[in-house]
């Protein structure tokens, strides 16, 4: 419909509420993953101040050596878990092993105070852990001594713990996502109800309708835009009904003198008596006639420039109704008018126009057919919906011409009395009807004119 | 002959009409603005009026609508350069009996002029008229309340659908009837009824010809249409 013109309003709409949320996101399930860490961290500085102290009171120092009394039950708390891999350590003086696993490593700095744990991270075979290191002293008075206790704990699982966390937190958290993003698209489609609803009322609009858009329960925003289209439409349809006034005054000033002046050479033609006066009279009607259909076709285009109103319609019916319209006509030029094909035919069209149209194709093979020959109407049914044929047996058209037929202000052979728009405004009409027109040749001879006409909107 | 009134405000046109009119033996008088011409209307009796609709000082509908209160049974030819469909459909809503766009043809004018008179003339069907039916040889009358007619003055047998049949072509006479407005009013016939075969309608038609074939009138064939009265030519 309309041609590209940057991002949909819905659509901005969507992308700045839900990008943000978005970042929001992302942003708060780092900073939860980070926050879980230490928590954990925390957790595990605490289970290892508590090992390590345990682990402590189970030295004993004997004499200058040391008695470590590690009970099997020590030990299973100790190694409780295969995965958290434990490690200690005790070295006497600090630094110097003598128990545990000896490549524990050493605090990068001094144990400030003795009785305190130090904690601190290291790595063991490559992989990161939290160490707890506390140094005692022992001994007598006389050689004092102090050792060291270290246990380790694997921050593999830290790592693991922190994960879950994020995990069992951000699952919801996407779940609640989507709903929102689900609340927002909803909102959004419903924000911008009153204006696709707009959108829709004027695409179903014609310009000749005079009612103002209704806007009642649309947004203030709305409010304004449809106030300002209506005073839009008003303005077109003010110009429209000058048109329309233009038009018929215009018929009104062109034809009431051009019937006076048929009606005076009519009566100039019965009373002249020198036949070369009766021959430049007659010239002279024709002349006048000529001009009377020229304005009617002129009048006739610029009304089919109007908006077309399709409405189910029995094409058929209208047909045989336009013909017995012009029977009159058609016996006064001693022409055997008729009708042929369906009896009854549904079809969607704007009756009016079809009426004009078909008017002109009988007005036109009326004009250009010689007297004693036939006119037929012939309505059928198609593939693509309905067919609506004017067909006479009259000298029919040369090749060549046929192409031209349709072209504005073109005009077949010397023929008098035509202007050239009549089989314009029939294919202008044929067109509206999603349809288009066709000139064919008739055998023996003659011209068949055919509207076809879609049988869609 | 026919006393007419001619409202037309265009002088041209007025005078053409006018003498066409004479010639072809009416009594003519005319009216140039709507006034002028409800103010004939009331001093005198007119067999029929050819009205323009744009006229000055009162519309021409509103002169139809106004002659139409006081005088229903006028049969009245609307004249305009109104050419749309629904200005057409406007004029003989508001009441007239015809309707022909301007610039017009003499003959066809005289000839629609000619019906419509006949027409208000001919009693069918409850049509009232001023003037007694002419009595002349080959003329038709149709009684409008009994299956009866009369060419001239020889009374011709008519059936119950052949009346009905003979009454609505009068009506229409100049106009072409389709099969199904006869039907149509064959069905509504209570006496009869009863469906009705499609070729009995030619079988109808072909004994109304014989029995008007000394009238000066011919029922014609419209092919695909219906049927027409017209006047037989010689």
């Amino acid at each position: 419909m309309s041609p590209p013109t940057g991002l949909s309003l819905q659509r901005q709409l969507l992308l700045w509420l839900l990008l943000p949320q978005l970042v929001l996101w992302a942003g708060g399930g780092l900073l939860a993953y980070r926050f879980a860490l230490s928590y954990v961290e925390k957790g595990i500085d605490q289970s290892l101040t508590q090992s390590v102290r345990a682990l402590a009171r189970q030295v004993k120092p004997i004499g200058s050596g040391l008695l470590i009394d590690f009970p099997k039950a020590a030990q299973d708390v100790l190694e409780q878990d295969p995965k958290d891999r434990l490690s200690y350590m005790v070295s006497s003086p600090p630094g110097k092993f003598v128990l545990g696993n000896q490549n524990l490593p050493q605090p990068e700095m001094p144990v400030e105070q003795v009785g305190t744990p130090l904690l601190y991270r290291g790595t063991l075979d490559g992989k990161p852990l939290r160490i707890v290191a506390l140094d005692l002293d022992y001994g007598d008075d006389g050689s004092p001594q102090t050792m060291r206790v270290q246990v380790g704990k694997s921050l593999q699982v830290q790592q693991r713990i922190a994960r879950e966390l994020v995990a069992d937190m951000l699952v919801p958290l996407l779940a609640l996502g989507v709903l929102l993003s689900l609340l927002v698209y909803g909102g959004i489609r419903r924000g911008l109800a009153p204006l696709t609803r707009l959108t829709s009322q004027l695409e179903e609009r014609s310009v000749i309708e005079r009612e103002p858009i209704g806007a009642t329960q649309a947004p203030s925003e709305v409010h304004a835009l449809v106030k300002a289209i209506n005073g839009l439409l008003e303005e077109v349809a003010r110009h429209v009904r000058q048109e329309k006034r233009f038009l018929d005054d215009a018929a009104h000033q062109l034809r009431t003198p051009l019937a006076g002046l048929i009606s005076q050479v009519e009566l100039a033609q019965q009373e002249a008596q020198e036949p070369a006066l009766i021959e430049r009279l007659s010239k002279v009607h024709t002349g006048a006639q000529r001009s009377a259909h020229l304005v009617h076709q002129l009048l006739t285009l610029a009304r089919s420039e109007n908006h077309t109103l399709r409405a189910p319609l029995d094409l058929a019916a209208l047909a045989r109704e336009v013909a017995r319209e012009w029977t009159p006509r058609a016996l006064a030029a001693d022409m055997d008018l008729g009708f042929e094909g369906e009896q009854s035919l549904m079809v969607k069209g704007d009756a009016l126009q079809l009426r004009e149209a078909l008017s002109n194709l009988i007005d036109n093979a009326l004009r250009y057919t010689p007297g004693g020959s036939a006119i037929t109407l012939r309505v059928e049914r198609t593939a693509l919906g309905a067919s609506l044929a004017v067909e006479d047996n009259g000298p029919g058209l040369q090749p060549a011409e046929m192409a031209q037929v349709f072209r504005r202000f073109w005009r077949g052979s010397q023929q008098p009395g035509g202007c050239g728009l009549g089989l314009s405004i029939v294919r202008e009409i044929a067109r509206r009807h999603g349809g288009e027109a066709a000139v064919q040749a008739m055998e023996p001879h003659g011209l068949r004119v055919v509207l076809n006409l879609s049988g869609k909107d | 002959m026919a006393h007419l009134l001619i409202v037309e405000d265009d002088e041209l046109l007025r005078d053409g009409l006018s003498a066409q009119l004479r010639q072809a033996g009416h009594l003519i008088d005319t009216a140039d603005d709507g006034e002028i011409a409800l103010d004939c209307l009331q001093k005198q009796a007119f067999d029929g009026v050819v009205l323009d609709l744009g006229l000055p000082k009162i519309d021409g509908l509103e002169v139809l609508q106004r002659l139409r209160q006081t005088l229903p049974a006028l049969p009245v030819l609307i004249l305009t350069a109104r050419d749309g469909v629904e200005d057409r459909i406007a004029g003989l809503n508001g009441g007239a009996d015809d309707y022909l766009t301007k610039p017009f043809n003499g003959d066809e004018l005289l000839a629609r002029l000619q019906a419509m008179l006949r027409r208000a003339s001919l009693p069918a069907f409850g049509a009232t008229t001023s003037h007694p039916p002419a009595h002349a040889s080959g003329a038709l009358r149709v009684d409008p309340s009994m299956p009866r007619a009369w060419v001239g003055e020889v009374a011709i047998e008519l059936t119950q659908r052949e009346w009905e049949l003979l009454a609505l072509l009068v009506r229409c006479e100049g106009q072409v009837v389709s099969r199904e407005a006869v039907l149509a009013a064959w069905q509504s016939d209570a006496g009869e009824g009863g469906a009705l075969a499609s070729n009995a309608l030619e079988v109808y038609v072909h004994r109304l010809r014989r029995k008007l074939a000394d009238s000066s009138l011919n029922i014609r064939n419209i092919r695909g249409l219906g049927y027409m009265l017209e006047t037989a030519r010689p």
